[in-house]
């Protein structure tokens, strides 16, 4: 459907009051069957500004990218940087700041025969601060196929090398308590071993974001436990979580297998001390990965 | 360095035992007490409302996601009908972001008809419910029990015209409740800006 005139009437940049916002292509041996090619949205935030990760937290909305492209390419989906965690008074968030990378990669069909590999890009992004603005956008792009196109290498190497890690070795389980998810990790770097670690879900409606985990090591495992939101809307059976260092820009991925049964809480709170509660929570959070960096 | 952290870590392990998170409002749990004012400085307890249906709404009229459910006329639609049914609408304004004129010339241009809209400046009704976002919805039922928190409708996104095509969650709710019936959805993900707690809350 799309033919050059359509592409080229479309800006690769857009610029707002809060990001920049580009769309890039990294294909540094053309554009073929095998080859690897990769598509991005590239967000430059304004300070203080940000956007969010695929599970953002507390509020917010994941930016979401759709892309039309020609003679059958597909599109796959975001490889999400590993994310931050942005603090809102009691709440917690999941998102970016400064700038972003979102890479795709691309599947060359084939029969795939044109001299250009045509891209419309449709994108929408909530960007926040104290207030949040949703912005979209729609970009194009026209890459020549039998070229390298290596403009952005760098770009796309950075953001690659933040896409949280698959690790053979890494053997994890996650089993319901009443309040919490007891999650052990067996197997992972010995380099960690002792640190502090993050826990991101890439489910959002199960863990409360904000709410500080419990860890230790216990040699070579990692044990944690993992509250639950008190107002959780899912009942996973499995669930990807990202493991992040404290200061570190990339985490490792893991898949946790969940046994036990989730139940309906059927715990009353006692009214009257429910709204006096929640105001020392702030104090018994665990520091920030910035604070323990000093 | 590291063995200090982990001190730190273990003394905030104990801390958390006793679980301020864990306390905060669940569905099939009593509702947690509170008592404000409304916009004109009048108490307002949900205590006053034992025996009805309660709906609670966090709004912000700055937020693009409230500004979508009111300037389409979903969020005072809902309100109406809800009220319409024998519901009270508790609208719930966390923080200072705005003066209680201002919020009441607000609602007043949209024609909203929340039976009362409460300040919550110092963030406690929010914490206790484990308000995130605006909108965040709860509904409490005539005996005192979370029946509902969650989203509006089903669709999370800033575009009005999304609406028609989703599932109003708070309808839904208060409509299977109201007939006897169990709520078929009692907690979603809600959506939108964040609640702005006041700094140092």
């Amino acid at each position: 459907m799309i033919g050059p005139s359509l592409a080229a009437a479309q800006p690769a940049v857009l610029t707002t009051d809060h990001v920049r916002a580009e769309l890039l292509a990294h294909a540094p041996a053309g554009i073929a069957p095998g080859k690897p090619v990769w598509l991005a949205l590239a967000i430059q935030h304004q300070p203080s500004w940000h956007s969010y990760w695929k599970n953002p937290g507390d509020s917010g909305l994941p930016t979401s990218l759709s892309w039309r492209l020609n003679d059958g390419a597909i599109p796959g989906d975001i490889a999400w940087p590993t994310p931050q965690a942005l603090r809102a008074g009691p709440l917690m968030n999941h998102g970016y700041e400064g700038a972003l990378l979102l890479p795709v990669p691309v599947t060359i069909p084939a029969g795939f025969k044109a001299s250009e590999l045509l891209v419309r890009l449709q994108a929408e992004w909530l960007v926040c601060r104290d207030i949040c603005v949703p912005e979209s956008g729609e970009f194009a792009l026209k890459i020549p196929t039998r070229v390298a196109t290596t403009a952005h290498t760098t770009q796309f190497d950075e953001a690659l090398s933040r896409v949280p890690k698959e690790l053979a070795s890494v053997q994890a389980r996650a089993v319901i308590e009443r309040r919490s998810l007891r999650v052990d990790v067996d197997g992972l770097p010995p380099a960690l071993r002792g640190r502090e670690l993050r826990f991101f879900a890439e489910m959002a409606g199960v863990v409360d974001p904000a709410a500080p985990i419990e860890q230790r090591w216990e040699a070579a495992r990692w044990s944690s436990r993992v509250p639950l939101s008190a107002q959780r809307s899912e009942s996973p059976t499995v669930m990807y979580a990202v493991l992040v260092p404290a200061g570190q820009s990339a985490g490792i991925r893991v898949r946790l297998a969940i046994t036990g049964s989730w139940v309906t809480s059927s715990v009353v709170v006692p009214a009257a001390d429910a709204v006096a509660v929640g105001s020392s929570d702030n104090a018994r959070r665990i520091p920030q990965p910035s604070s323990i960096k000093e | 360095m590291k063995s200090l952290l982990f001190g730190a870590l273990c003394g905030l392990t104990v801390l958390m035992s006793s679980g301020a998170a864990a306390q905060t409002a669940s569905v099939g749990s009593a509702a947690p007490a509170f008592a404000a004012k409304d916009l004109s400085g009048k108490p307002i307890a949900l205590a006053d409302f034992k025996g009805k249906y309660v709906v609670l709404e966090w709004t912000n009229p700055d937020c693009p996601y409230v500004r979508k459910h009111y300037n389409s006329g979903n969020m005072p639609t809902t309100q109406k009908q809800a009220v319409a049914k024998g519901a009270v609408w508790l609208s719930v304004s966390t923080g200072d972001t705005h003066t209680t004129s201002e919020l009441q010339s607000w609602l007043k241009t949209k024609s909203a008809s929340p039976t009362a809209t409460l300040t919550d400046a110092d963030g406690k009704i929010a914490r206790a419910y484990g308000a995130r976002t605006t909108p965040h919805m709860y509904i409490i039922d005539p005996q005192g029990t979370l029946i509902y928190a969650g989203a509006i409708d089903s669709k999370a996104t800033s575009n009005p015209a999304d609406i028609s095509s989703a599932t109003n969650y708070v309808d839904q709710a208060l409509g299977e409740a109201m007939a006897g019936k169990a709520v078929s959805r009692a907690t979603t993900q809600a959506y939108g800006c964040s609640v702005k707690y006041p700094s140092g809350a």
